[in-house]
């Protein structure tokens, strides 16, 4: 366990923040793996486009728990515009985990897909 | 509180036969094939090692072939045969497997596809049994070996060793058995199951890693698969490994003498295990509830990822395995071709973890896993619904 997980990741992963949900969320934001039912959904709550609140809910590897939890914490309280042009390899390199492992970039890719869809139909 | 619970992956050396092979290793320095006092001191210790573990086994001295562990003694098996038959029996192209084999077998297999033999791969039922009726269908004059496992190293299933091996014999070819999983758990009696050719590794009962053993039968044709000394009667080359093969007969020995006791034991915690799964709801037994090797539990758990419930476990220091990990390049999942060919549900297989007790444990440390096992299970479940 010690290679394949660092100690970052295993602090998120035994300890996710900002589990939950969220009753009035302005959106969802859900990344699945089809093949395996793994899958987590935020909660986000939005005021004058700031991530003013978020919460999730997820059923993952270790790696999914953890970049859940570091995501969730990266993105609350910024703007919308600041959220989208998060680059992914800040999670990867926080959690100290190899890039091609895509759980790590799912819970992100998901927030920026939903928050995409959010402003276009705005 | 550490628990071990992967004895199927590999098991803690018993404290006896460390100190056995601590003492051989001093006190049998020489080379075992060597004319002098010393090699020869050590050779009295080798021929021991053979002779008990061909009488664990119920074979002879010289059906014994000591290898690295139990891929050796798989390659050793299906390699050295084939090319051993090559020129007597051009006929027989035909490698007969299971879909549930280890690595080891199938991989072996998939390589001799390559060299032009055909594979056949046999399916299993739900609970991890081959298809006895097709296998027996699939067996022919074309056939030149058929390999089934004797017990399934995921779900610990017991295989139908006696049928199989009587088909082969009305055929003609020989049977191969990986016994890996098998060896110390299940009483083995090679003349009584009818197998050609047993494998086996040490550290899977209580030996040291690195070493184990080939049965072949006697008149069974085999070719090395690999060239030097000649040592083994020239089909396994390499100085013998004196420390390493006594400690493997001693743990044998030791292990083959307590079959029955674990196996109440075992059942006994299995049991107990099974019964706080049934507490938590949405759980699954996979493979055969009764026709399994003792203590062996496959358990899939809906709502969770199998890796994930390992790894909060092992924070407590429990050690399970899991029959699921990412793999890099894709969020897809290294899943068990064990548990595919089992029909079993992707989900479930995602949500499964490997449990297996062994000789260390402990009531007081089953009790603790089973609380633990509940506490980790809820809390992933709350994560997944919030």
């Amino acid at each position: 366990m010690a290679e394949r997980y660092s100690q970052a990741l295993m602090k998120h992963f035994t300890d996710p923040q900002n589990i939950g949900k969220i009753e009035n969320s302005t959106l969802a934001a859900t990344g699945f793996n089809e093949s395996d039912g793994d899958g987590v959904k935020f909660y986000l709550k939005l005021e004058d486009d700031v991530l003013k609140d978020v919460k999730y809910t997820i059923k993952g590897c270790p790696r999914a728990i953890a970049a859940s939890s570091f995501t969730s914490q990266l993105i609350k309280g910024k703007r919308i515009d600041e959220i989208m042009a998060l680059d992914e390899q800040r999670i990867f390199e926080e959690l100290g985990i190899d890039q091609s492992f895509t759980c790590i970039s799912m819970p992100l890719e998901a927030v920026k897909n939903a928050l995409k869809e959010y402003t276009q139909s705005k | 509180m550490k628990v071990y619970l992967d004895h199927a992956a590999t098991t803690p050396p018993l404290p006896e036969v460390v100190n056995f092979f601590a003492d051989t290793l001093r006190d049998y320095p020489g080379n075992a094939s060597s004319l002098h006092y010393e090699g020869q001191h050590s050779r009295q210790l080798y021929q021991w090692a053979k002779q008990t573990i061909a009488n664990c086994i119920h074979a002879e001295y010289d059906e014994i072939i000591f290898t690295s562990g139990g891929t050796e003694a798989d390659n050793m098996a299906l390699f050295g045969y084939l090319k051993a038959i090559k020129t007597i029996h051009p006929e027989r192209k035909k490698v007969i497997t299971s879909s549930i084999e280890h690595e080891a077998v199938i991989e072996s297999v998939k390589e001799l596809g390559k060299m032009g033999y055909e594979i056949v791969f046999v399916p299993v039922n739900n609970k991890g049994i081959v298809e006895i009726d097709y296998l027996r269908e699939q067996i022919d004059e074309n056939t030149a070996i058929c390999s089934i496992m004797f017990a399934n190293n995921e779900v610990g299933t017991i295989q139908p060793i006696k049928q199989i091996s009587e088909r082969c014999h009305e055929a003609g070819c020989v049977f191969h058995t990986d016994a890996v999983q098998a060896m110390g758990k299940v009483e083995q009696d090679v003349n009584e199951f009818g197998i050609e050719m047993l494998s086996a590794s040490a550290h899977k009962f209580y030996g040291p890693k690195g070493v184990g053993f080939l049965y072949v039968k006697k008149g069974t044709p085999l070719e090395p698969v690999f060239y030097g000394g000649g040592h083994e009667s020239g089909l396994r080359s390499g100085t013998e490994n004196v420390p390493g093969v006594a400690a493997m007969a001693k743990a044998l020995e030791i292990v083959s003498g307590k079959i029955n006791e674990k196996r109440v034991l075992y059942q006994k915690w299995s049991d107990q295990i099974f019964n706080t799964c049934e507490q938590l709801h949405g759980v699954q037994l996979n493979g055969d509830r009764e026709n399994r090797t003792p203590g062996s539990l496959s358990l899939s758990f809906s709502g969770i990822n199998g890796e994930a419930l390992m790894g909060m476990l092992s924070m407590d220091e429990i050690a399970v395995s899991t029959a699921s990990a990412c793999k890099s390049h894709s969020h897809s999942k290294g899943g068990s071709h064990v548990l595919t060919a089992m029909n079993c549900p992707s989900e479930f297989i995602n949500g499964t973890i490997r449990v297996v007790t062994g000789w260390d444990n402990t009531d007081e440390q089953i009790d603790y896993f089973c609380d633990k096992l509940k506490e980790k299970v809820t809390l992933l479940r709350r994560l997944s619904n919030g």
